[in-house]
């Protein structure tokens, strides 16, 4: 079977686990986790960011699954890469605050005034699942109130994403259309908070689609640890609606949320190439995305950002 | 071209005689469609109806009528189209599944393409204009289908004993239980001079957007609309470092060769419309480059008309060599026939372009069957001219946010009523039309240019709305076929990579396409700036009289509708004080007053 019939096929199995309903220990968990992360509110701002990540065991960090070619998370710098994109997240949302959710080690001295880190308990080997938890307690707690960003570690916020939350809207998502690769992509995600109701029920169809389908017997002949990776992947592509295409707009779901369809090319832009002193992508994209290899881009990236004031 | 209907008896209420006289009534209203046969297809067993009217363009015969079934009988298909690339497809199907063709044409290919290639893969392989419905007896499903653009219409309403749908509206507002008109597509005419998909203007019966597809099951009587195709920016622009605009220009100029070749292949006669633009004028001469044979081309003259283009699309065509023809229209006639187009009209279309779009179909139906247009150009290459400006022209709006750019885009740019009185006449913004413009507005999302972002707007909402439905209405009024080679996928693949600086360039729009005039020797057209079809002003203005009596009596016409009044009595009233004070405004009221009045016998 081709990788993109196999990645239909996954996507499909994601799609018959629609639901809402998490099952009551994954609920008292989140609810737990959500009570812990309200303990954690110390200000307010008109924008959260929020990242996730933890340190992964070396016999874990490899990714590679039919749709991803060989990455090995180790190979990165990741306590550099994040500091450098908190800053520039700061930077061009200067009324934002930056949440970020990790283990006890990681960043261990890190600090910042407009940055909270939430160190919580995880299961190192299952970083997908445990992102994915984490999202889920964050909108259940009093910290989602204001209209956050959920950003991959190598996603940068390089705009500011105000204009967006006008819209009406509960939970944005960006859709690409490549042949062999899931068109929702989990990196980078808009919560808006004014119907929280809402939002939590996207949250909750992530979290109990990913529950659904660890069970999945077919799903295991595609991809398999769903709970390293590629199940939150999988899961927010069940959540949003589980096709294998979207077209741009806000549509009504059936599970209760307002979806923003927003294009990857404006708002999770992952470039072809990149070079010294590239700039066009500052008027083109809300979040520009290192996805894999391209992280060995950055410091390219990084020498841009001086070009345009970043310091 | 073809007109297809379809009923689904969901609840089995209907005797089949009666599920049959409903299709037959169908096809008599879609017969100026498809008038060469009327086709049915009826599965009391599955409770389904099949229509279609045909209009033979390829494969004459009768092998090729519709709907067609396939050998084993287990798939049928109705459906209006054409499938430009249907011989690769064919040879494709013939290699890999063995299938054996009985005709010559694209319906079979297109039936037997779903079948062997499942539909979401045939659709992102089909290069075409087309509205389909795909019923598959087995697996109790029914599909409808519509183009990448929306070139081809197909509406559609879910009643809690009917599944029905119809190319045209008219058809299902006859079957229709209390039809109304519904208030957030009155909101979105009176503010955009067109109803955009999902709506009609019909409470209840949807249109299916470009590029989705719908599937109906037959037995659980669920449905879900697909996307299978969505044009937006490309992440990976073409990088002008590397790539020179004559360089983009060969491409392009090869790409759009290569469509035309597919556009002009036909059984029938064709022709070319030729304005003085630019679109429509590389159409004909690439097409030139591909035949010596006599080459149609077909221009209206308004009388009077200081901005007549005549003269420019005759210098084209002699420098062509096209056996061009022109056609004197007189105010007298645009008056007479225009009233007659409107009552004609499917849905109303407030677009001052559809009398001469009308009147040109007419003319050229004199002669061939199919004609090549360029309507596309504009949103794929940056061609209007209020694109231009926009940044500032947009920019200076006191209010923020992707909605009030796209509010204040519609009001100013594209003024109808304005989006203040629109939302008086219907008693506030529906929450409908609200979300809808929500929707719409996330393609104006800072940090986009504008410039870039609006083709992307216009081509899902006023392409398919306003310019694709006229030229297919008011052709298809006129039984004649319009194809247009700007929407095959490699020029959307393309067009979606085009930096800005390849769109527009020291004041002028289309810069790639200005290119490709010049060097295949329009050297006339290459600085021109667009001029638009619509109906001389002389007409409107020139009048006024006649404008008045027509205004008022349309104005007349909306407060006495039955329909207007089964939405609610309050809009019937708000029109006695109707604010119409720009020229599309009046326009428009009068469409749908005379529209509303032909329509009172449906």
């Amino acid at each position: 079977m081709s990788v993109e019939r196999q990645v239909n096929k996954a996507i499909e199995i994601a799609k018959s686990k629609r639901g809402t309903i998490l099952a009551e220990a994954i609920s008292e968990q989140c609810k737990e986790k959500a009570n812990f992360f309200s303990a954690h509110k110390k200000f307010t701002s008109d924008i959260n960011i929020v990242f996730f990540h933890i340190n992964i065991p070396a016999k874990d960090s490899v990714v590679e699954t039919i749709d991803i070619k060989s990455i090995d998370h180790h190979a990165f710098e990741y306590e550099a890469m994040i500091a450098l994109n908190i800053k520039v997240a700061l930077w061009s949302n200067p009324r934002a605050r930056v949440f970020l959710i990790t283990d006890k080690q990681f960043m261990e001295n890190f600090e910042h005034e407009r940055v909270t880190v939430i160190r919580s308990h995880v299961v190192p080997s299952e970083p997908m699942y445990e992102r994915v938890m984490a999202y889920n307690a964050y909108v259940q707690s009093t910290l989602f109130d204001a209209p956050t960003v959920f950003l991959d570690s190598d996603a940068f916020l390089i705009n500011s994403p105000d204009s967006l939350f006008m819209l009406d809207f509960d939970v944005g998502v960006t859709h690409r259309d490549v042949i062999g690769q899931m068109p929702i992509n989990e990196g980078v995600i808009f919560a808006n908070n004014y119907r929280k109701d809402c939002v939590i029920n996207f949250f909750n169809a992530y979290l109990s689609i990913y529950s659904a389908l660890e069970d999945d017997r077919e799903l295991g002949t595609i991809y398999q640890r769903i709970r390293r990776w590629r199940g939150g992947q999988l899961s927010i592509n069940g959540a949003s609606g589980g096709f294998t295409k979207y077209a741009t707009g806000i549509q009504s779901d059936e599970l209760g949320f307002q979806k923003a369809l927003l294009p990857c090319s404006m708002f999770n832009l992952s470039l072809e190439s990149f070079g010294p002193g590239r700039v066009d992508m500052f008027n083109r994209s809300m979040v520009l995305h290192f996805k894999g290899p391209r992280k060995t881009w950055i410091s390219a990236f990084e020498e841009s950002l001086y070009v345009q004031g970043f310091n | 071209m073809c007109g297809i209907s379809g009923v689904v008896n969901k609840l089995g209420l209907l005797e089949p005689q009666h599920c049959e006289a409903v299709i037959d009534r169908m096809n008599e209203h879609l017969k100026h469609r498809g008038p060469d046969r009327l086709g049915t297809w009826h599965s009391p067993e599955d409770k389904v109806s099949l229509g279609h009217t045909r209009l033979s363009i390829m494969d004459l015969s009768d092998v090729a009528s519709q709907p067609m079934q396939d050998v084993t009988g287990q798939y049928v298909l109705s459906y209006n189209g054409e499938l430009y690339n249907y011989s690769s497809i064919r040879e494709y199907l013939e290699k890999n599944h063995g299938v054996v063709f009985k005709t010559t044409g694209d319906t079979e290919v297109f039936l037997y393409g779903l079948i062997h290639i499942g539909v979401e893969k045939f659709l992102s392989m089909a290069d075409g204009m087309f509205a389909a419905a795909y019923l598959d007896t087995a697996a109790k499903k029914l599909i409808l289908i519509r183009d990448r653009a929306g070139e081809k219409p197909l509406y559609f309403f879910d009643d809690p004993s009917i599944f029905a749908f119809s190319s045209e509206l008219k058809p299902l507002i006859e079957i229709k239980d209390s039809p109304s008109i519904d208030s957030a597509s009155l909101y979105f005419y009176l503010l955009l001079r067109y109803v955009p998909a999902p709506y009609s203007l019909i409470k209840g019966i949807y249109k299916l957007e470009a590029g989705q597809y719908l599937s109906f099951c037959l037995e659980s009587h669920q449905k879900e609309v697909i996307s299978y195709f969505s044009w937006d920016p490309d992440p990976d622009l073409l990088d002008t470092s590397r790539l020179s605009a004559e360089k983009a220009a060969d491409v392009v100029e090869a790409l759009l060769s290569e469509s035309i070749q597919s556009v002009m292949s036909s059984d029938v006669p064709i022709g070319f419309f030729l304005s003085g633009g630019i679109d429509s004028s590389i159409c004909a001469a690439l097409a030139r480059k591909k035949t010596q044979d006599n080459i149609n081309s077909y221009t209206i003259q308004f009388e009077n008309d200081p901005n007549s283009e005549h003269e420019i699309s005759e210098t084209t065509a002699k420098l062509l060599g096209l056996r061009h023809k022109k056609r004197l229209i007189s105010v007298s006639e645009i008056k007479e026939r225009s009233e007659v187009m409107i009552q004609a009209m499917d849905e109303p279309n407030g677009d001052r372009s559809c009398v001469p779009t009308f009147l040109l179909s007419e003319f050229a139906k004199s002669d061939v069957t199919v004609a090549i247009g360029g309507d596309g150009g504009d949103e794929l290459f940056g061609g209007y001219s209020r694109y231009n400006g926009i940044n500032s022209a947009l920019a200076s709006s006191s209010l923020s946010g992707p909605y009030n750019t796209l509010l204040t885009y519609y009001s100013r740019l594209l003024p109808v009523f304005g989006a203040g009185e629109a939302s008086r006449l219907v008693n506030g913004i529906p929450a409908k039309s609200l979300e809808h413009l929500h929707s719409r507005a996330a393609h104006l999302v800072m940090p986009c240019d504008l410039r870039q972002a609006i083709r992307f707007l216009d081509f899902k909402e006023y392409l398919p709305g306003a310019v694709l439905s006229k030229v297919d209405r008011t052709s298809m009024l006129n039984s004649l076929e319009v194809r247009t080679p700007f929407f095959s996928r490699d020029l959307l693949t393309i067009a979606a990579k085009l930096p800005t600086d390849l769109l527009y360039k020291d004041g002028q729009t289309k810069v790639l396409l200005r290119h490709i005039a010049h060097k295949n020797g329009l050297t006339h057209l290459s600085s021109l700036k667009k001029q638009g079809f619509g109906m001389p002003l002389s007409f409107i203005l020139g009048d006024e009289a006649h404008v008045r009596e027509r205004f008022k009596n349309s104005v007349e016409s909306i407060m006495g509708s039955r329909l207007i009044k089964a939405m609610d009595d309050r809009t019937a009233v708000n029109f006695a004080n109707v604010k119409a004070n720009n020229i599309n405004s009046i326009w428009a009221t009068i469409v749908l007053g005379e529209w509303l009045e032909g329509i009172s016998n449906v």
